[in-house]
């Protein structure tokens, strides 16, 4: 069921700076995590995503979400369905 | 009960039931060679012998049963449980008894929810960083996407029977 | 202590937006801790309907998976987080829309509160 979803997240993980990935349904549940990425994180994250679409959404497209440490960075998009995480660690 | 056997008696493992049921194949070959090593010591140690072989096969035998029956779920048992309403009442008032005797101290809550850490790069050059990169827009919007459609093609794919009828004849 | 508890439960649920009741009970269901605003029905502080989440707890560890961590129920007006914490049982009740991952982290930062409550009512 979720080979797709697996394939996805593998593709992804080798791309350059990215150390971890995670795919969150609507209701802030973990479908997969790869990596550095937290699954407990999983609600908040997806609620943060939430949040900022209320603030600014385009009927084109939700506006992705950046979560800026020093040296890491968090980038959240939240679909009709799913909410996508990516870490990546901006020093590699 | 099983190993006891196994390690006095030497269990043969040669009769094994390819339904998993060793447990009970070995105790029964146990109690089997144990008859043949008794000692000799006339009419009445050997029927006492006997007897306590037949006390200490039924006492396994219902640990078996007990044990099988602990690992069957059923869900007609949950009306077996039920407590009577003064029990309920009691079982409450003793709850509230040793809460409010009991003097456990609570850690301090404020310590669990740690502040953001202290950033050492002045607000000038923070606001002036580069938002996010064409690049990482470009990867998590194709992710994004990606995940979309795994999802649509989201399907319980059927295996084997979950649920089987025991033969009763 | 049950004040100090209660109060504690009052200041996370008031963090936690949609949270509309906690519930500390034991196996067979009986309430210990109750801490709940008025759009909780009765019915869900009940010892008829908590015995039967920890007689569901007991029996779905019988599925294979191990020892149960948490029951989810959504419904139509609430949605319900029950965490087996041995030998209590923590009900969280919050509105449907609520995030409910975010309700999960709750079984963590009641962790306090549970330990005080499983000590206190251990002793003999």
């Amino acid at each position: 069921m979720e080979t797709h979803l697996e394939k996805s997240i593998r593709e992804v993980m080798n791309q350059p700076q990215v150390t971890g990935a995670m795919c969150v349904d609507s209701k802030g549940l973990c479908l997969i995590s790869k990596g550095t990425a937290d699954p407990a994180a999983s609600g908040y994250l997806s609620e943060i995503s939430r949040c900022a679409n209320h603030v600014a959404s385009t009927n084109e497209d939700s506006p992705v979400t950046a979560i800026e440490f020093g040296k890491t960075q968090i980038l959240i998009k939240r679909g009709d369905n799913v909410t996508t995480v990516i870490y990546k660690d901006k020093t590699k | 009960m099983g190993n006891i056997c196994k390690s006095c008696c030497g269990g043969d493992d040669s009769q094994n039931d390819s339904d998993g049921q060793s447990e009970q194949t070995r105790l029964l070959n146990g109690a089997t060679r144990a008859q043949a090593i008794e000692p000799q010591g006339g009419e009445y140690s050997t029927r006492t012998n006997s007897v306590l072989k037949k006390n200490d096969e039924q006492s396994a035998l219902n640990r078996i049963l007990h044990k099988a029956a602990s690992n069957v779920i059923d869900v007609a048992a949950l009306d077996a449980h039920g407590m009577e309403q003064h029990e309920f009442s009691e079982k409450a008032k003793t709850y509230s008894q040793k809460l409010q005797t009991a003097t456990v101290h609570l850690k301090n809550r404020s310590k669990k929810r740690e502040p953001l850490p202290e950033s050492n790069m002045p607000v000038e050059r923070l606001a002036a960083l580069p938002v996010i990169s064409a690049a990482d827009l470009e990867l998590i919007r194709n992710l994004s996407a990606n995940m979309e459609s795994a999802y649509q093609s989201f399907a319980v794919q059927h295996g084997e029977e979950l649920i089987v009828n025991f033969a009763m004849s | 202590m049950a004040e100090e508890l209660k109060r504690s439960i009052q200041e996370i649920m008031k963090t936690t937006p949609g949270v509309r009741g906690i519930v500390i009970a034991d196996r067979d269901g009986v309430p210990i801790i109750r801490v709940n605003d008025e759009t909780v029905p009765e019915t869900v502080m009940r010892p008829g309907f908590l015995s039967s989440v920890g007689f569901a707890t007991e029996q779905s560890s019988k599925l294979g998976y191990g020892v149960t961590n948490h029951i989810i129920s959504i419904h139509e007006r609430h949605q319900i987080v029950h965490f087996n914490i041995p030998p209590l049982i923590l009900s969280v009740i919050a509105d449907t829309e609520c995030n409910t991952g975010i309700l999960l982290t709750l079984r963590n930062e009641l962790s306090d509160i549970t330990d005080a409550v499983r000590t206190a009512i251990q002793v003999a």
